[in-house]
């Protein structure tokens, strides 16, 4: 008998499995699965930096409990109060701190997913290294609940940091961000953020703000440096908040490119409202119709999803960008 | 019919057509170098062992393959700890070690284009003078090749702050088992940011199971501008264990967490000479690295855990050459065990940090239930055991204790809550252990992402998983007489 493994159900997801075969043999698909019943930080061991949480636990619920002893998962995304773990893993959702913390699957060291023949695995584990077998861990994030159901998570975490600043400062766009970029390389600073935004009415011009994140001391010599480079207005992260809150996800266009042609590609953007990670080389804006595709998937992923879900209950595949 | 003997001379013949003569190897004593990885206890000599040094080339070799109905095994410098590249009967051994190339180096990007055989180390090499390195870096990193670090998800001493491979490469192009040619993750020319399925990520980590990697677009990163490293010099292991779980609750993430037990490093002394003290019970290397802002106060930090702990001293490195010098003894900690002993085995087991002074109580009474001694270095700031067992492999009780005391060290590393592979992988070694740490439902998952690539199992078979060649209770095949 294995030693960390799960029986048929987990707990509370009898009924899952159950719509699942009810979906099958009615040749539907099964609507969004209701996690409420796994919204339960299972455990957190703070000496190892890990904790275990039911998928349908509030993100913001789970990010408090784990500040009660000083920790957090790094990932920053804009949420709802009703967003919870699971949404977060399933769309890949990161914030402004993608910078300086990386990506859910960065920190995601085992999952307990319900495939579509509603069978529990266990990909994965409970230790922060780990290469026994294929990582599912890594195609089940940001996989959209296609090839299966997240239940539980298991992720490492990282102290909360002593002290965060942000700065802001405005700038022309084209070569003038190019050449900030490039000091702020040359400077060997390490910002934990570094977004631009656009300015109401202004199509010249956008505002940077660059955040640090640490102990007392370094976040001071940093944004001393900062402040060199024209950063002077105090600033947060309510660009980020802003946006999302007039933009809904799935009515946002989202580019990536190398981050070296950033400040030209912005010079020639016509968007009223937008937001770019100038540390990842991502813009946000909103979405015209023109801009809608159907999605795009490889023949590998399309292979992927038919093994995984050949009756097609669960939600179709992210597109690719 | 044709004979073997005259479907192996076509297959010889069609492979030279595709790469030249001179790098197609049939011959015994050409293919001796190739029975093996780094995990000498099995040993099979491949059929054919091919050397392309070109995507195009490995898409004919494999196309040949798939036409003479054999399997083929990719092989990169062959420093694998588990057999993952140990050859099956029949097998064509594909070795990238001509594609070593590094393509393209994009400083503003922080990225590098690199062949599947280039170094590990060659990559930081060449982008050092833009202040940049490649961070995963294993200790065979002098050797070691990118692409296998890909199919083994490398990781290494500095993994505790910077990540494993995974976290350091963006995409790669592969050739399946069906000859075609793909692009997973992003490409040079793309960002970061690909949306869809992260099967970059699934490939990762699949020990050459799934296709064979040609190129790799890594991820580059600032080389940081300081670093203290220290020396934590201990009576116990027990002591430097709770000195690393002190500095982590502490919220230091040091850049590195290496623990060295009295019997590696007598022999790293006298191998190498670098001044370690020969009477310690544990040695913890602790390194921080970053901004100088802000680093001589988590030194200290670390310096006073390890003092409250019963450290008898802390040292710390004064100069590069000095840290150079204590990295390079680390790192070469397994070459030094030939002075204690003809053979060893090395065991990759992970334990949660919390249970690091329990899984070395646990080695230890190991060692005297088996009469092997066991020195130890090892992660310790991942939880990432690497207990040397030693004995000699002309002595079959020896082996068989060997082996046993290995698997003994696995399952309570599991029982424990970890895992049964931290970095080295699973390949033939650990595959009967697959099915202690993963449910038949997980390993039958497993086993449909690999039909995504190989549905007809061509491609390094018979490894991970376990199959009637590989149980529990081992018997070598073959021994070096004495």
């Amino acid at each position: 008998m294995p030693i960390s493994t799960p029986i048929s159900y987990v707990s509370g997801t009898e009924s899952l499995a159950h719509e699942l075969e009810a979906a099958r043999r009615s040749g539907r698909c099964l609507g969004a699965p209701d996690l409420r019943g796994l919204s339960g930080l299972i455990e957190h061991v703070p000496e190892d930096m890990t904790a275990t949480a039911g998928c349908g636990m509030p993100w913001n619920q789970l990010q408090s409990a784990l500040a009660s002893k000083g920790q957090w998962l790094p990932l920053d995304p804009c949420v709802s109060p009703e967003t919870t773990l699971g949404d977060v893993l399933n769309q890949d959702l990161f914030g402004p701190n993608r910078l300086g913390s990386g990506k859910a699957r960065d920190y995601v060291l085992g999952l307990k997913v319900m495939q579509a023949n509603g069978q529990v695995i266990s990909p994965g584990g409970k230790v922060v290294k780990n290469v026994a077998g294929f990582d599912l861990c890594k195609l089940f994030i940001g996989a959209a609940g296609s090839l299966g159901i997240l239940l539980e998570a298991t992720v490492k975490l990282l102290p909360i940091p002593e002290v965060e600043a942000y700065r802001a400062r405005v700038c022309p766009l084209g070569t003038p961000l190019q050449a900030l970029l490039s000091d702020l390389q040359l400077a060997r600073i390490s910002p934990c953020v570094l977004d631009a935004h656009s300015l109401p009415g202004v199509t010249d011009h956008a505002r940077v703000v660059i955040g640090f994140s640490g102990s007392r001391t370094t976040v001071d010599w940093q944004t001393h440096h900062a402040e060199h480079l024209g950063f002077t207005e105090p600033a947060d992260l309510s660009h980020d908040h802003e946006f999302w809150a007039a933009h809904p996800r799935s009515h946002v266009l989202v580019q990536s490119l190398p981050t070296s042609q950033l400040a030209s590609k912005l010079a020639e953007f016509r968007s009223h409202s937008w937001i770019c990670r100038l540390g990842n080389g991502l813009i946000y804006s909103p979405a015209s119709d023109a801009q809608a595709r159907p999605p795009q998937n490889s023949a590998l992923e399309r292979l992927t999803k038919q093994l995984y879900d050949p009756d097609n209950l669960l939600p179709p595949l992210p597109s690719r960008l | 019919m044709p004979s073997a003997h005259a479907n192996r001379a076509a297959l010889v013949d069609d492979l030279k057509r595709i790469v030249g003569t001179s790098h197609v190897l049939s011959s015994e004593s050409e293919l001796r170098v190739y029975e093996c990885d780094a995990y000498t206890l099995e040993k099979e000599l491949p059929s054919i062992v091919v050397l392309p040094d070109s995507t195009h080339q490995v898409s004919q070799i494999i196309a040949c393959c798939l036409q003479h109905e054999v399997p083929f095994i990719p092989r990169g410098a062959g420093t694998n700890l588990s057999g993952a590249v140990l050859a099956v009967p029949d097998a064509v051994v594909i070795s990238l070690a001509r594609m070593n190339r590094i393509l393209e180096v994009d400083p503003a990007n922080r990225r590098a284009l690199v062949e599947a055989g280039c170094v590990n180390v060659w990559v930081t090499n060449a982008v050092k003078r833009h202040g940049l390195l490649y961070a995963p870096d294993p200790s065979s990193q002098t050797a070691c090749t990118i692409g296998g670090n890909v199919a083994t998800n490398s990781g290494g001493p500095h993994t505790l702050k910077y990540g494993v491979t995974t976290n350091h490469v963006l995409g790669f192009e592969m050739v399946l088992p069906d000859a075609s040619v793909v692009w997973l993750g992003s490409a040079l020319s793309d960002g970061d940011e690909t949306g869809g399925l992260d099967l970059r990520g699934a490939v990762i980590g699949s020990e050459g199971m799934f296709g064979v990697v040609t190129r790799i677009l890594v991820n580059l990163v600032e080389a940081p501008p300081s670093w203290r490293t220290l020396l934590g010099v201990f009576e116990s292991v027990e002591q430097a264990s709770q000195t690393v779980s002190d500095i982590i609750a502490a919220g230091i993430i040091p850049a590195a967490l290496e623990m060295m037990d009295q019997l590696i490093t007598q022999a790293v002394e006298a191998a190498y000479h670098f001044g370690f003290p020969l009477d310690a019970g544990a040695l913890l290397i602790i390194e921080l690295d970053g901004l100088e802002a802000g680093l001589e106060d988590g030194a200290c930090v670390v310096e006073q855990l390890c003092l409250q702990n019963g450290a008898r001293e802390v040292r710390r490195a004064r100069t590069d050459a000095e840290r150079a010098e204590l990295w390079k003894c680390r790192k070469r900690a397994f070459g030094a065990i030939g002075r204690l002993s003809p053979n060893f085995l090395t065991q990759d087991g992970v334990v949660p940090r919390s249970k690091l002074p329990e899984i070395m109580r646990f080695i230890h009474a190991t060692s005297l239930k088996f009469g092997l001694r066991i020195p130890n270095v090892f992660h310790a700031g991942d939880g990432n055991i690497h207990p040397l067992i030693l004995f000699d492999e002309s002595d079959p009780k020896q082996v068989k204790n060997a082996v046993d005391a290995g698997n003994e060290i696995l399952s309570e590393c599991l029982r424990l809550g970890g895992s049964v592979s931290g970095e080295h992988g699973i390949g033939v070694e650990k595959a009967s252990f697959m099915a202690q740490q993963f449910c038949p439902a997980t390993i039958e998952a497993m086993l449909t992402l690999r039909r995504v690539f190989d549905p007809d199992r061509r491609c390094n078979p018979d490894k991970m998983f376990p199959t009637s060649k590989h149980c529990i209770d081992f018997a070598p095949r073959r021994q070096i007489p004495a």
